[in-house]
C-alpha cells in the first residue's frame, strides 16, 4: 500500500488490522465474498471510517448482487480516502462490472496518479480503453506499460498492436521485428512453434494493410522457406491477395486457381479469380460488378468480350472440377439467352432428382433480371410436360451422360419441378397459378412437408396471414422434432396476431417450457422482433417495447463479449484473428436485426406519442373540433398534465413495485438461495408509460444513426421523431441525407420534405409572433432557423423557402411522379392539403392497385379511410384490391380460404378439419386407381 | 380389427427400383404416418389404431425416398395362445412412387425385424378383402397362406368378405421371393 502516515483516522490501520485487510483482499481475489465480508466487518468495528476497508467491503457486497450498498460504501470510502488509489481501483471495478466504462476509467485514471506505477491499475485501464476504442489513450497505456516492464512478451505485443490499431503500420512492424529478434531460437515445442508463426503472419497483415505489398509477400516466402508458418491456407489466401494488389496477374491468376482447387465451393477465390484475369466478378449479376469499370462495363452491363471471356473461363473451371457447384451456378448470373438456358437445365437437373428443396433460393438472385425470370418459368413448364408424359427429363442438349440421367427412377423429379414452377409464380405474383401448382404438389405426395411450408408462405403474400398461420401450423405437426417447422410456425402465428398460441408453441422446443427465459438466453432475436410485432399491431405497447429492448440488450451483449478477448487473444496469440473480432464489434450496430429491433421500439415510441390515451382519439377529436383554438390550447395544455401526473403515478407504481421486489430479492439471497434476477416489468408497463417518449426514441435513434446511417428506414424513423420534437435542424439533416440515398423520386422523401416545409414555416410565423411580443419563448433561435430555412429550399429545389416555393414543390413532384407507381401516388395524396385531396385520391385510383404488393395496397386503403376521409374511395379501393387479390383476408378476396375456425381447439385434439378431407378425397382416387389395376 | 390388399403392378417389373432409407414412427412424426394412410386407403382409420402402433414402435417401418415419405408398413403385436404374433394393419405406398419394390422392401424389412430382434413371434397375420387378388398374390410371394374367410368383415367395402392371411415364422428363414411390386394394404 501506499504512503499511510498522514491523516491517522481513515487511512492507517494497526498492525492486527492491517493484517485482517490483507486476508479480506485475498479472500475477495478467491471468491470467498462472505468471509471477506466478516472480516471488513470486524476492522470496522475499530474504524468505522476507514476508506479502503469500506471500498473493499463494496466491492464484496456488489459480487452478492447488493449493488445499492455496493455503491454507497465505495463511495464513502473514497470520500474517507481520496488518495488512496485502492479505493479508485475499486470505484473504477464496480463501475466496471456495471458496464459504465467511461465512468470506469476516470477511477483507474485517478488511482494512477496516487500510484503511478501500479501495473494491475494500468493493465485493466488498458483493456477498457480498447474496450471504448480509445485508442491514442490505449497506446499511452500500452507504452508506458512496456517501459515500466520490458521483459514481458505480451506487453511487446500488445504495444505491437496498439501501433496497428492507431494507423501506424511501420511502428507496429518494427516492434515485432524487436520483439522477434529476442526470441529468435525458438524452443522446438509446439505451442512456441505455433506463437511464433502467428507473430509471423501477424506481422505480413501489418505490412499488408500498410500498403508494404512487398516486405509482406517477403515476410510469407522466407516463413515458407523456413517451414515456420503454420496456416497453409491462410498464407496462400493471403499471397493470392498481396499478388492481386501488387498487379502480378499471372501469378495471382495460378494463386488463386490453386485455391479452387482446394475449395471449389468458396465463391471470394472466384472473385479473386476473376480479378486477377480482369474480369468483373461474375458473382451476383448487376450491382456488383458496378464498382469494376474495366472495359466499358457500366453500371454492371457486362460487354460481349467480358461475357465471351468469363464463359471461356468457366467452362475451363467446369472441366477441371466436374463436381464443382459453384463452377456451374456461377456462369448462370453472366450468360444470357439460348446459352443461360442450357447452363440453367444442366445445373437444376441435380436438383430435381436428388429433390434438394433450396432449389429455388439458390435460383432467386437471378430474378433481378426479368428476361432471366421469363426464360427460367419457361424451363421449367418444359421440363414439368415432359415429365408428365414420359416420366423422364427431356435428353439434356450436348450432354454426353443424358442416357443415364433418363434411366434413373424419378417418381420424385415431378414433384420438385412442380413446387420450383409453384414458388416462379409465387415470386412473380401469380398467387392463383403459384396455389393451384403447390396443391398438385400436395396431391402428389401429401408428405411433402416443404409443400405445405412454401404454400403458407404463398398465403402470407396474398394477404391472409390466418390462413398462413394455419399452414404453417399443419407443417409443424408433420414433425414435432423439427425445430425448423416450429419456429416457423411461430413466426407465421406472431404475425397472424396469435402471441399466445405462438408463445406456446415455441415453449414446446426450449428447456422446461420456459420460453421467455430460454428464448432470451439463446438470444433468440427473430422471436423478440416477431413478437414485439405482434404487440405493437395489438398497440399493446410496453409488451411490444419489451420485447424489441431485448434485441438492443443482446446486442448490448454482443459488444461486451470482446471484452475477455482483449486479454486472452494476446496471451494465445491469436492475433489476425483478434483484429478480425475488433473489426466485426466496430461494424456490430450496423446489423440489420439490430435496425429490426431498435426500429420496431422506435415506432412503438412514436405510435405512443401520438396516440397517448390509447382509444379515446376519436372522442377527443370531436371535443376538439367543438372548440376555439384557445380553448383546444387550454385543453391541450391541461391533458397533458394529466398525463404527466398519470405517467408519474404508474412509474411510481412500477418502482414501488421494484423496489418491494428488490428487498424480496435480497431477502432471498441473504437466505443463501439461488439469486435469479426477477423481473420487475415483465410486461413494460413501466417502458410504456415514460412521459417522454420521443425522448426514449432520440436516445435510441443516436447509436443508430451513428452505425447505420446510409440506411433509409433509419433516416425516416429520425424524421419522425425529429419533426414531432419540433428538432428541426435534426429533422433537415435527416430528410437531406434520405434524399441523397433515395433521390428526390422517393415517395418517402417527397413525404419528409413536404412535412418539413411545412414544419419550418410554422416555425417561422412562431418566431415571428414571437419577435411581435406574443409568444411564448419557445421558438427557434433566428440563425437556426435562417440555416433550417435554407436547407429546406435546398431540398425543395427553390432559392427561398416560402409557402409558394412549398407548393410549387409538391405539385411538380405529383406531376412527375405521382403516376409511376402506388406508392408514389399514395405519398402525393397523403400530403395533399385539403383542397388538392379529391385530385390526388382519384390519381390514386388512377394508378389502381395493379403491379402493386398487398401490403402497398393495404396502407393505401388505411390512408384513404383514415388521413385522407374518403370513405367512399376507400370502399371502391378495397373492392378493387379483393379482385386483385382474391386470396386476401384484408381486402375480403372472393377465394379466401376457410380457415376452419377455431383452429387453437381443432389443432388441441389433433383432430384435421378441412386437411382431412382433402386428403381422404385423394387417398379415395388413388385406392381406385390401385385397385382397378389387378 | 382389419385386413389387407396390396395391388401389384405385374406389367411394371421392369421399372427400376426406388432408393429408400427407412426410419422409425415415433410420436412426433406419426401425423406424417397418418397423412400417408389418409391418401392411399379409403378408410379412415381410428386414433386407436395409431396408439397401438406407437405402443410397439419396432415393427412398424416409414420408407422414405429423397427424404420425404412415401410409403410404411405398420404393424402391432397381438396376443394369442401360441405366443404374440404380427399383425399387419397397413401397408401402401404413395401412387406415384409404385411399382418399384418399395412395397416388397418394407414387407421384408418388417419380417427381418422381427425375426433379428422379436423371436418370440410365432406367427405373421394379416386380413385382405376377398377380392383383393391383387395382394393375396403379392403376401404369397413372401410365404404368406390363405386361411379362412370372413364374412362381413368389411362394413363399408363391397364385397365386405376378408381373408385370413397367415405365415409361419421361423419355419424357413426366408421370406419368399424377391422383387416384388406393391401398392396399398389396407387393414
Amino acid at each position: 500500500m501506499a504512503s499511510k502516515q498522514s491523516q491517522p483516522d481513515n487511512r492507517t490501520l494497526p498492525s492486527k488490522e492491517t493484517a485482517l485487510f490483507r486476508q479480506l483482499a485475498k479472500q475477495y481475489e478467491t471468491k470467498q465474498y462472505k468471509k471477506g465480508i466478516k472480516n471488513a466487518d470486524a476492522i470496522l468495528k475499530k474504524f468505522p471510517e476507514h476508506g479502503e476497508t469500506l471500498a473493499m467491503k463494496g466491492l464484496l457486497l456488489n459480487c452478492l448482487d447488493r449493488k445499492e450498498e455496493a455503491y454507497e460504501l465505495v463511495k464513502r470510502g473514497v470520500k474517507n480516502d481520496l488518495r488512496s488509489h485502492v479505493c479508485w481501483h475499486v470505484y473504477g471495478l464496480l463501475y466496471r462490472s456495471d458496464r459504465e466504462y467511461d465512468e470506469a476509467i476516470k477511477c483507474y485514471k485517478n488511482a494512477l496518479r496516487m500510484d503511478r506505477e501500479n501495473l494491475t491499475v494500468m493493465r485493466d485501464l488498458a483493456l477498457l480503453q480498447i474496450q471504448m476504442r480509445d485508442m491514442p489513450g490505449f497506446l499511452e497505456t500500452r507504452q508506458t506499460l512496456l517501459e515500466l516492464k520490458s521483459n514481458n512478451k505480451h506487453n511487446w505485443i500488445s504495444f505491437a498492436l496498439a501501433h496497428h490499431l492507431n494507423g501506424h503500420h511501420e511502428v507496429a512492424v518494427k516492434v515485432l521485428e524487436s520483439y522477434e529478434a529476442t526470441v529468435e531460437d525458438e524452443g522446438a515445442s509446439s505451442g512456441e512453434a505455433y506463437e511464433h508463426s502467428e507473430l509471423l503472419l501477424y506481422k505480413a497483415l501489418v505490412l499488408e494493410e500498410g500498403g508494404m505489398h512487398e516486405e509482406a509477400l517477403a515476410v510469407l516466402e522466407a516463413g515458407t522457406a523456413a517451414k515456420r508458418l503454420r496456416d497453409p491456407l491462410g498464407v496462400r489466401e493471403q499471397q493470392a491477395r498481396l499478388f492481386l494488389a501488387m498487379g502480378r496477374r499471372e501469378d495471382a491468376a495460378a494463386a488463386y486457381r490453386a485455391l479452387v482447387a482446394i475449395n471449389t465451393e468458396n465463391h471470394r477465390y472466384h472473385a479473386g479469380l476473376m480479378a486477377a484475369l480482369q474480369l468483373p466478378p461474375a458473382g451476383t449479376a448487376g450491382a456488383a460488378g458496378a464498382a469494376v469499370g474495366a472495359a466499358g462495363a457500366a453500371g454492371g452491363e457486362l460487354s460481349e468480350e467480358q461475357r465471351r471471356r468469363l464463359a471461356e473461363a468457366y467452362a475451363e473451371l467446369q472441366r477441371e472440377h466436374p463436381h464443382s457447384v459453384a463452377a456451374r451456378r456461377i456462369p448462370l448470373d453472366f450468360l444470357e439467352g439460348e446459352e443461360f438456358v442450357a447452363a440453367a437445365d444442366a445445373y437444376v437437373r441435380r436438383y430435381l432428382l436428388r429433390g434438394i428443396p433450396s432449389l429455388f433460393s439458390d435460383m432467386k438472385p437471378l430474378y433481378r433480371s426479368a428476361s432471366k425470370a421469363a426464360l427460367l418459368g419457361q424451363l421449367f413448364e418444359r421440363l414439368a410436360a415432359s415429365l408428365e408424359q414420359s416420366g423422364a427429363l427431356p435428353p439434356l442438349q450436348g450432354a454426353e451422360g443424358c442416357e443415364q440421367q433418363q434411366q434413373q427412377p424419378a417418381p420424385q423429379a415431378l414433384v420438385w419441378t412442380l413446387f420450383y414452377l409453384a414458388q416462379h409464380h409465387d415470386k412473380l405474383g401469380n398467387t392463383g397459378e403459384a396455389l393451384r401448382l403447390v396443391d398438385r404438389c400436395i396431391e402428389h405426395t401429401p408428405t411433402l412437408i416443404e409443400a405445405y411450408v412454401a404454400k403458407a408462405r404463398f398465403l402470407k403474400h396474398a394477404g391472409d396471414v390466418e390462413s398462413a398461420a394455419w399452414l404453417a401450423d399443419a407443417a409443424r405437426r408433420m414433425d414435432l422434432a423439427d425445430r425448423y417447422l416450429n419456429c416457423n410456425a411461430v413466426k407465421a402465428a406472431f404475425r397472424a396476431g396469435h402471441t399466445e398460441r405462438a408463445e406456446s408453441t415455441a415453449a414446446l422446443f426450449t428447456r422446461d417450457g420456459e420460453q421467455a427465459n430460454n428464448l432470451f438466453d439463446m438470444q433468440a432475436m427473430w422471436y423478440e422482433i416477431g413478437s414485439g410485432r405482434a404487440y405493437l399491431a395489438q398497440q399493446q405497447y410496453g409488451k411490444a417495447l419489451k420485447r424489441f429492448l431485448k434485441v438492443q440488450q443482446h446486442f448490448e451483449d454482443f459488444q461486451e463479449d470482446q471484452f475477455d478477448f482483449h486479454g486472452y487473444c494476446v496471451r494465445k496469440m491469436t492475433l489476425r484473428a483478434y483484429i478480425d473480432m475488433l473489426r466485426m464489434e466496430d461494424r456490430l450496430y450496423a446489423h440489420p436485426t439490430y435496425l429490426k429491433g431498435i426500429g420496431g421500439a422506435i415506432r412503438a415510441y412514436l405510435q405512443l406519442h401520438d396516440r397517448p390515451s390509447g382509444g379515446q382519439q376519436e372522442d377527443e377529436e370531436a371535443l376538439l373540433a367543438g372548440m376555439t383554438p384557445e380553448e383546444q390550447k387550454k385543453y391541450r395544455a391541461k391533458k397533458r398534465k394529466e398525463e404527466q401526473r398519470k405517467a408519474k403515478e404508474a412509474a411510481d407504481a412500477a418502482a414501488k413495485a421494484a423496489a418491494e421486489a428488490a428487498a424480496a430479492a435480497k431477502k432471498a439471497a441473504q437466505l443463501g438461495e439461488e439469486k435469479k434476477k426477477k423481473d420487475t416489468d415483465p410486461d413494460g408497463e413501466q417502458l410504456a408509460a415514460t412521459p417522454d417518449p420521443l425522448g426514449e426514441a432520440a436516445k435510441l435513434l443516436r447509436r443508430l444513426r451513428e452505425h447505420a446511417g446510409d440506411e433509409l428506414a433509419v433516416q425516416q424513423l429520425s424524421f419522425e421523431v425529429y419533426v414531432r420534437q419540433g428538432k428541426l435542424l435534426l429533422a433537415v439533416q435527416a430528410a437531406k441525407k434520405a434524399q441523397q440515398l433515395a433521390g428526390p423520386a422517393d415517395p418517402s422523401v417527397h413525404s419528409m420534405v413536404v412535412r418539413l416545409a411545412a414544419a419550418v414555416l410554422a416555425a417561422a410565423a412562431e418566431a415571428a409572433a414571437e419577435a411581435g411580443g406574443d409568444g411564448n419563448g419557445a421558438a427557434m433561435p433566428p440563425l437556426a432557423l435562417a440555416v433550417a430555412r435554407q436547407e429546406t429550399a435546398a431540398l425543395l429545389g427553390a432559392s427561398e423557402l416560402d409557402a409558394a416555393a412549398a407548393d410549387a414543390y409538391r405539385q411538380q413532384w405529383a406531376a412527375a411522379h405521382a403516376g409511376s407507381s402506388l406508392r408514389h401516388a399514395a405519398a402525393a395524396a397523403e400530403v395533399a392539403p385539403p383542397e388538392a385531396r379529391v385530385a390526388a385520391v382519384q390519381r390514386l385510383q388512377e394508378v389502381g392497385p395493379a403491379g402493386a404488393s398487398h401490403a402497398d395496397c393495404a396502407t393505401a386503403a388505411e390512408l384513404l379511410a383514415g388521413p385522407l376521409a374518403a370513405p367512399e374511395a376507400a370502399a371502391a379501393w378495397r373492392h378493387q384490391c379483393a379482385a386483385r387479390f382474391p386470396w386476401s383476408a384484408v381486402f375480403g378476396g372472393a377465394s379466401r380460404l376457410d380457415v376452419p375456425a377455431p383452429w387453437e381447439a381443432e389443432a388441441a385434439t389433433g383432430k384435421e378439419g378441412k386437411g382431412e378431407e382433402a386428403a381422404s378425397a385423394n387417398g379415395l382416387a388413388q385406392q381406385a386407381a390401385a385397385l382397378s389395376l389387378s | 380389427m382389419a385386413a389387407a390388399a396390396p395391388a401389384a403392378t405385374a406389367s411394371n417389373a421392369a421399372r427400376p427400383r426406388l432408393p429408400l432409407s427407412f426410419g422409425a414412427v415415433t410420436e412426433k412424426n406419426i401425423e406424417q404416418l397418418k397423412l400417408l394412410n389418409r391418401a392411399i386407403f379409403p378408410i379412415n382409420y381410428p386414433e386407436r389404431m395409431y396408439k397401438d402402433i406407437l405402443a410397439c414402435t419396432d415393427v412398424t417401418q416409414l420408407a422414405y425416398h429423397n427424404d420425404v415419405l412415401v410409403g410404411a408398413i405398420a404393424c402391432r403385436l397381438e396376443k394369442s395362445t401360441q405366443g404374440p404374433k404380427l399383425y399387419i394393419l397397413t401397408l401402401g405406398v404413395l401412387a406415384p412412387y409404385r411399382g418399384m419394390g418399395a412395397g416388397a422392401a418394407l414387407l421384408q424389412r418388417c419380417l427381418q425385424l422381427v425375426a433379428t430382434q422379436l423371436p418370440e413371434v410365432q406367427e405373421a397375420v394379416l386380413h385382405v378383402q376377398t377380392s383383393n387378388e391383387e395382394a393375396i398374390r403379392f403376401y404369397s410371394r413372401f410365404g404368406f397362406e390363405v386361411a379362412e374367410t370372413i364374412p362381413g368383415y368389411y362394413k363399408r367395402l363391397d364385397p365386405p368378405d376378408a381373408v385370413l392371411l397367415r405365415k409361419r415364422l421361423h419355419a424357413d428363414g426366408s421370406g419368399g421371393a424377391d422383387g416384388g411390386t406393391a401398392n396399398g394394404t389396407n387393414a
